[in-house]
């Protein structure tokens, strides 16, 4: 984990150092820069320090938890983070909600009736909403669904500050980027499972098939599901900028990509350093849950 | 208010009485509080520069002193007293700038405190904690000792990343007033009739012509391009005639404002080749056309190049400028042809138009553009006490301009405002900076 | 993924009989057949743009802004009087050129850092996968939209942008296929019969190993598809307005949604029809490639 978030923050760097402009410049916007000023800036931020002091004294500052400060608002990264995370970890959760309901509901419907024209429908439907970018499948359900059928549905057209039934469009709009590959998964396992030699055997005691299903080879289809989730936090972060951008949600992938555009280099490492040590973690999460799933699998 | 005959000392009477939302009063001394803040060094304020010219301002720039001597209590502390190092017979006009407010002490104690949770003295105060790029909300001040106190008993603000959002939300009734896109106006107009406020604002929107590189250093060159824009056609097709086709400097709601006063900005394409041909200017490389990416500007800058191409037969070409607002402003001078530029009036003079963009060595002055004629026009404008002689010389110092064409104007900016009829009662906007006139508005 | 790779070991005995047994099974899959079909048809619209798509797709033309969709203008037009058909038309070569530049690039890293990797072991394998683990740690979207304004954005940042992220995926899976081939017997009696590095690596282990990672790397097409409209969109890939990308085009004709709504689902249309087109196609050969699958 360690050296993943250090090679992020090298990365980072290397990157502002060759990003076209003047970062001093950026930070007064339109006026010219007097050279009194320019000064105070370079030494307060320390920008003419050679890379590797640079990198050494972000470290530093960070394992005493310091994540510097906006050049523009001038407030607190961390501030910003502690703002912004829960609206994306909400959305996040609403995003796996529909995920496992829809995208493994429509997978063990398939796998069910398996070749039925139910089970096309359900496949095509999924590839749609795969093929459909995030950013206009947010655009025409925000116009088509919530402004058109807002007597309808009421839905909210944008935030996430009208309770449950805020996270309702954004979680869908999240969600549809992996829900292909869910349900197929989830298909794939179930029927590998159902075909598994102690499913069989569950039958042949005479249990219903329902329970069959439910109580013996579910548990383990869903192995893959859940490891799949885990690693599509990535997906996930990325299909949250734009879900955010397009639903004016105060996230961490909105803020960052305001900070990416604006040149508010403090703000877009410490939201990326944030963003990749939560990847981590979730896929550490993964791994133990994993355990739990599967009994043959014990750590040690 | 005050000005002495030889334009150099503006004595303020103020209201007594008057208090901050916390309770601090509001005196001469909460004035020179904000005044010295804002010149401060260590303040680095951005628009510190609104304060130039009176006294003591450089060094307090510069960092040399901490105080601002131009700025002190008169005979008592209700009486506040400016001091300019040079005339200046419109400097009143400036202090009716919000960097010209006063602050509490608190501005000045704890800086990020206050930056939190601004504390004014007017008709509203903060209604609870302001939640950064979610929503902000003032309530009224009781203590307001002002005339006119307010209709509404709070505002709550909900803030929008992009102002399509906005218009959505009150389509859909979450919210009862906002600001309506431009390419919206006519569905907007048609859809809510009086309750759609469409107005002009005090905006220019031109291209800034790089008067240092060629081929564009060539004044002939210049008033060429600008005559080969057909301003009309591009208001019609992209902004669905939701713009104003510029003729001047000055827009036509800014004080000083002459219809017409531009000759080189209608569009004559004969006359654009034949200025083209006169300048003698062999035009080898393309005319670079550049804009600050991201903002709106995509469409109509296209259509600038690609009419350019067909009137004057020259090479033409768009160069997506930086989103970030600084960096694409450096980037414009090592430009090779014009880019996009807009200027909002800071207060009601054509001083504040001329100045800015033009005086040689003002800070926003972009186009490179040194004329000892007209920076001597401005500076005899800004000492004359008499308005009609005064107003004479700006618009002297605005046909000079016109002449050498170092920015080619192009739309006067417009701004709409739809409200919900049903709830909202009367909803006006001010006409200078065409916000709503918040404490005028009130509900059914 | 994960799926993908337990494949290798089967794909790696035989290699001629497979090909011929996968074109068989994917010959049967109607889906995959429809995706080759959508596939072909955007191709062609790619080469034969010019010839197809005949009304300019630059330049301003006032008298005809902003019309409906027509017998003349198939797809309206927009506020520059620009026929969005030909629009949408040249668009796909945008996508098309960065989709399968990213792809071949990948593809190549990929396969240096992961076969030398898989190979050679030890130190190399060791220090190569710390590397890839390093990148995959990186949230896919957030690392290119960094170093495509980086690199100053446009069509060539995106495509190293993106490739810049998208080959550690590649180089993973691919040495997990050379490391299953490489004890395998064969190689070993290759390498006894005293076959160079090289030689060996080319003759023997690239081609009992390099489908599954194909199979991968072509389902990486449509993903760098949709993640440059995704970049172009937000305001960081292609900004230069006359290009003909989707995305940036979603991104220009955004406020006109409400009024002009054919401006935003046109070119949407195009992009889920190219991306589709790729996913079954894909969706197809994996399929084929490992029936237990279907």
């Amino acid at each position: 984990m360690v050296p993943v978030v250090f090679g992020a923050i090298v990365f980072i760097y290397i990157a502002m150092y060759i990003i076209p402009g003047d970062p001093v410049q950026s930070l007064v916007g339109e006026r010219p820069v007097t050279e009194e000023f320019r000064r105070a800036i370079i030494d307060r931020y320390g920008l003419d320090d050679p890379l590797p002091t640079r990198i050494a004294k972000y470290v530093g500052n960070l394992i005493h938890f310091d994540f510097g400060e906006s050049a523009l608002s001038r407030r607190q990264v961390w501030d910003i983070i502690k703002e912004t995370f829960p609206n994306t970890a909400r959305l996040a959760v609403a995003g796996t909600f529909f995920l496992i309901l829809l995208g493994i509901g429509s997978g063990m419907i398939s796998a069910v009736r398996r070749y039925s024209r139910l089970d096309t429908g359900v496949t095509l439907a999924t590839i749609v909403l795969v093929s459909t970018p995030v950013f206009v499948l947010g655009l025409l359900l925000q116009i088509f669904v919530a402004l058109k059928l807002k007597d309808v549905l009421g839905l909210p057209i944008t935030g996430l500050d009208q309770g449950l039934k805020s996270y309702i469009l954004p979680g869908f709009t999240l969600a549809s980027v992996s829900m292909a590959y869910i349900s197929r998964l989830q298909r794939t396992t179930l029927l590998e499972t159902l075909e598994s030699d102690y499913v069989r055997t569950a039958r042949a005691k005479g249990l219903p098939e329902r329970r069959v299903i439910f109580n013996h080879a579910w548990r383990n289809a869903l192995i893959p599901v859940v490891t799949y989730l885990g690693l599509d936090i990535g997906t996930v972060l990325g299909g949250a900028i734009l879900t955010e951008t397009v639903f004016n949600i105060n996230g961490v992938g909105r803020a960052l990509a305001i900070a990416i555009s604006t040149r508010d280099n403090q703000v877009v490492l410490g939201i990326s350093v944030f963003v990749v040590v939560i990847y981590l973690v979730v896929n550490l999460l993964v791994d133990l849950l994993y355990a739990v799933l599967d009994p043959r699998i014990r750590y040690t | 208010m005050d000005i002495s005959d030889d334009a150099k000392t503006l004595t303020y009477t103020l209201r007594q009485g008057g208090t901050f939302h916390n309770g601090e009063p509001v005196n001469a001394a909460a004035f020179v509080r904000s005044f010295t803040r804002v010149a401060q060094k260590k303040t680095a304020s951005e628009v510190a520069y609104h304060l130039s010219g009176i006294k003591g301002f450089d060094a307090a720039q510069e960092g040399t002193s901490d105080t601002l001597p131009g700025v002190h209590q008169g005979k008592d502390e209700y009486e506040l007293v400016i001091e300019l190092e040079q005339p200046n017979a419109e400097f009143f006009v400036r202090t009716g700038h919000l960097v010209f407010s006063p602050v509490p002490q608190v501005a000045v104690s704890d800086p990020k405190g206050f930056n939190e949770k601004p504390i004014g003295n007017g008709p509203y105060m903060l209604d609870g904690a302001w939640k950064h790029n979610v929503s902000v909300g003032v309530k009224k001040f009781a203590a307001y000792n002002g005339k006119v106190k307010g209709f509404l008993d709070s505002i709550k603000w909900k803030i929008y990343a992009e102002v399509e959002q906005a218009y959505l939300e009150f389509q859909a009734g979450t919210i009862e007033a906002t600001d309506v896109p431009p390419e919206q106006f006519a569905d907007a107009a048609a859809k809510y009739g009086a309750a759609f406020i469409d107005q002009a604002s005090a905006i220019l929107n031109y291209l800034l012509a790089n008067n240092k590189n060629a081929p564009t250093n060539n004044k002939m060159v210049r008033q060429a391009l600008s005559m080969a824009i057909d301003r009309e056609a591009i208001n019609k097709a992209v902004f669905n005639n939701q713009r104003v086709a510029a003729a001047s400097i000055v827009p036509p709601v800014s004080r000083g404002h002459r219809a017409g006063a531009c000759k080189y900005c209608t569009f004559n394409k004969d006359e654009a080749k034949r200025l083209l041909a006169e300048s003698g200017v062999q035009i080898t490389g393309p005319i670079e056309l550049t804009f600050n990416s991201g903002a709106g500007h995509e469409e109509w800058i296209q259509a600038v190049a690609a009419q350019i191409k067909q009137n004057l037969g020259i090479e033409a070409v768009v160069k997506p400028g930086s989103t970030d607002f600084g960096d694409y402003i450096k980037s414009l001078d090592g430009l090779k042809g014009l880019g996009r530029l807009g200027w909002g009036q800071d207060y009601p003079t054509p001083d504040n138009w001329l100045y800015p963009l033009f005086y040689s060595t003002s800070p926003d002055n972009h186009s490179f553009y040194v004329s000892k004629e007209f920076d001597a026009l401005i500076v005899k404008a800004q000492q004359t006490l008499d308005d009609a002689q005064r107003l004479a010389l700006q618009q002297q110092a605005e046909d000079l301009v016109l002449e050498d064409m170092p920015v080619l104007p192009m739309f006067y900016g417009k701004s709409a405002r739809v409200y919900s009829s049903s709830k909202v009662a009367s909803f006006p906007v001010d006409i200078q900076y065409a916000n709503p006139a918040w404490e005028l508005v009130s509900l059914k | 993924m994960a799926t993908v790779e337990t494949s290798a070991g089967v794909a790696a005995p035989e290699v001629r009989s497979l090909r011929g047994e996968t074109w068989r099974r994917l010959r049967r899959n109607r889906m995959a057949i429809a995706g080759i079909a959508i596939i072909a048809l955007v191709a062609l619209a790619a080469i034969f743009a010019d010839l197809i798509a005949t009304q300019p797709t630059e330049g301003f033309f006032a008298d005809q802004a902003r019309e409906s969709p027509s017998a003349r203008h198939w797809f309206g037009t927009d506020q520059l009087g620009l026929d969005l058909f030909s629009r949408v038309v040249h668009g796909t070569r945008i996508s098309l050129m960065v989709g399968f530049s990213v792809v071949a690039s990948i593809l190549l890293v990929g396969i240096v850092v992961g076969g030398a990797a898989g190979y050679f072991g030890g130190i190399a394998d060791t220090l190569l996968s710390r590397l890839i683990d390093v990148f995959l740690g990186f949230p896919f979207l957030v690392g290119t939209i960094i170093l495509v304004t980086a690199l100053g954005g446009g069509k060539m940042a995106v495509i190293v942008a993106i490739a810049f992220f998208s080959w550690p995926g590649i180089a993973r899976l691919f040495r997990g296929s050379v490391i299953s081939i490489r004890g395998s017997e064969y190689v070993e009696a290759a390498r006894a019969l005293g076959a160079g590095h090289l030689r060996m690596f080319f003759r023997h282990v690239l081609p009992n190993s390099v489908t599954p990672t194909l199979v991968y790397a072509f389902a990486l097409i449509p993903t760098t598809i949709i993640a440059e409209a995704a970049l172009s969109f937000l305001g960081f890939g292609i900004q230069n307005p006359a290009e003909p990308s989707w995305g940036l085009m979603i991104a220009r004709y955004r406020p006109l949604i409400q009024t002009e709504p054919h401006l935003v689902i046109f070119p949407g249309m195009a992009l889920t029809m190219t991306a589709m087109g790729f996913i079954l196609l894909g969706d197809g050969l994996r399929d084929a490639l490992d029936p237990r699958l279907r």
